[in-house]
């Protein structure tokens, strides 16, 4: 389903995308369109877009044709999902050690609109850090 | 032998020999000195590597070593020897007597063409020769042309590591280092003749330590065996060194703990504000 979403080709677009968005959470999937990891989140994000879309606006960016971000943003992962706001990165508390992004598909849509959620309410606060509704920490079950 | 009544009364003037006595030599062999090269004008007072032709004195050899040993405080043993070797070998004309504090030796220095020795010029074992810190100055100028704040820098590192050899009784010095050398050494620095040359450079020096000295030395120093520098002429370094900067990632590196956590990431635009001037570089 990445193809129903907006796609942004170079840095100068993702800068923009984030800096022209005043009043929603900004939800940027760095990734391949290609990965299954990411095809998952991406269904996900389809998903759920029209339904945060008062909210939030989510963009898809692929890192081979952006690799500006890679190093700063520590994008190792097939997929990852960072949320912005206001030109600022917002943190969450997603209790997997790694506040800066979700790393994993997610692929319960209300989970991700719980989260979007708490972002955006968060971020209006003024917070930079903010605690996810579901503990992730036991997610991989081993 | 009776002294020769000029250099008796000078003696006895700087209260070497007491008034009257006669001081008789036989076996002033044993005296430590040997035939090296020194002289009081060039260098730190208090540098023991004067001698030491490959040496010339730096900042460090000042504030290291401040004003050396007092010439009171010599053993009595020594100053007897040295004036028993006067007694019978006194010296020739303008030659005269000169006290080193670094060393805590006496030489003699000739005043008219500039040539130190020893012992007394008339001691069958004298070798006479050019003042140390000269050959090392001149060797210095050769080796490392005008350069001489660069050169005292390593010199100054190359000699802070053989210091901290000697000190130990450094195994695998060369005889230059030695002050008590053996009389094969002496045998050995006599038959070289001319005592400056141009191969020896301070590189030598580094590679005499061998490595287990080195490592030896890094374990005194608290520096870990698998560090370069324990090894090699790499110097310390902190974990984060040799790592490219250009790894750095975007969050704050220097948090730690439960800080790590909380360190956000900059902003896209700041990002690529940040790689602009690089790129630019690299066109």
């Amino acid at each position: 389903m990445s193809y129903m979403l907006p796609h942004l080709e170079n840095g100068w677009q993702v800068d923009q995308a984030i800096l022209a968005e005043e009043d929603r959470v900004v939800v940027v999937r760095f990734g391949h369109d290609w990965d299954p990891t990411c095809m998952q989140m991406d269904e996900t994000l389809f998903k759920i877009a029209p339904k945060v879309k008062n909210f939030a606006v989510v963009y898809l960016v692929d890192i081979t044709k952006v690799p500006d971000f890679n190093k700063m943003y520590e994008l190792y992962d097939p997929c990852t999902v960072m949320f912005f706001f206001r030109n600022k990165h917002i943190m969450v508390d997603l209790g997997t050690g790694n506040n800066n992004k979700i790393n994993w598909a997610v692929t319960d849509g209300q989970e991700l609109i719980d989260i979007i959620e708490t972002v955006y309410r968060g971020a209006r606060k003024g917070r930079g850090l903010v605690v996810s509704p579901k503990d992730y920490s036991t997610k991989y079950k081993y | 032998m009776p002294l020769p009544p000029a250099l008796l009364a000078r003696l006895q003037k700087r209260g070497i020999i007491k008034q009257e006595e006669e001081v008789i030599a036989e076996n002033y062999d044993k005296e430590p000195e040997k035939k090296q090269f020194e002289e009081n004008a060039a260098g730190a007072p208090g540098c023991p590597n004067k001698y030491n032709q490959y040496h010339v004195c730096v900042e460090f050899c000042y504030e290291h070593w401040g004003d050396g040993t007092p010439e009171y405080r010599l053993p009595e043993k020594y100053v007897a020897n040295k004036n028993r070797m006067l007694a019978r070998f006194p010296l020739p004309e303008n030659w005269v007597e000169v006290y080193d504090e670094g060393l805590a030796k006496y030489y003699f220095w000739n005043k008219v063409s500039d040539e130190v020795c020893w012992y007394s010029p008339r001691h069958p074992r004298a070798i006479i020769s050019d003042p140390a810190p000269r050959i090392a100055r001149e060797h210095a100028s050769v080796l490392f042309g005008d350069t001489a704040s660069k050169y005292s820098e390593e010199d100054n590192a190359a000699r802070r590591r053989g210091g901290n050899n000697r000190d130990r009784g450094g195994a695998g010095r060369s005889d230059d280092r030695q002050p008590r050398g053996s009389s094969d050494k002496y045998d050995k620095r006599k038959r070289r003749g001319d005592p400056m040359e141009p191969e020896k450079s301070d590189d030598e020096e580094v590679q005499e330590m061998s490595t287990r000295d080195q490592l030896k030395r890094a374990k005194r120093k608290g520096i870990d065996p698998m560090d370069p520098a324990a090894y090699g002429d790499a110097p310390v370094g902190k974990w984060a060194d040799g790592l490219r900067v250009d790894q750095v990632t975007g969050a704050d590196v220097t948090a730690g703990g439960p800080l790590f956590q909380q360190r956000p990431y900059p902003a896209p635009g700041a990002i690529l504000r940040k790689q602009k001037p690089k790129e630019d570089e690299d066109e």
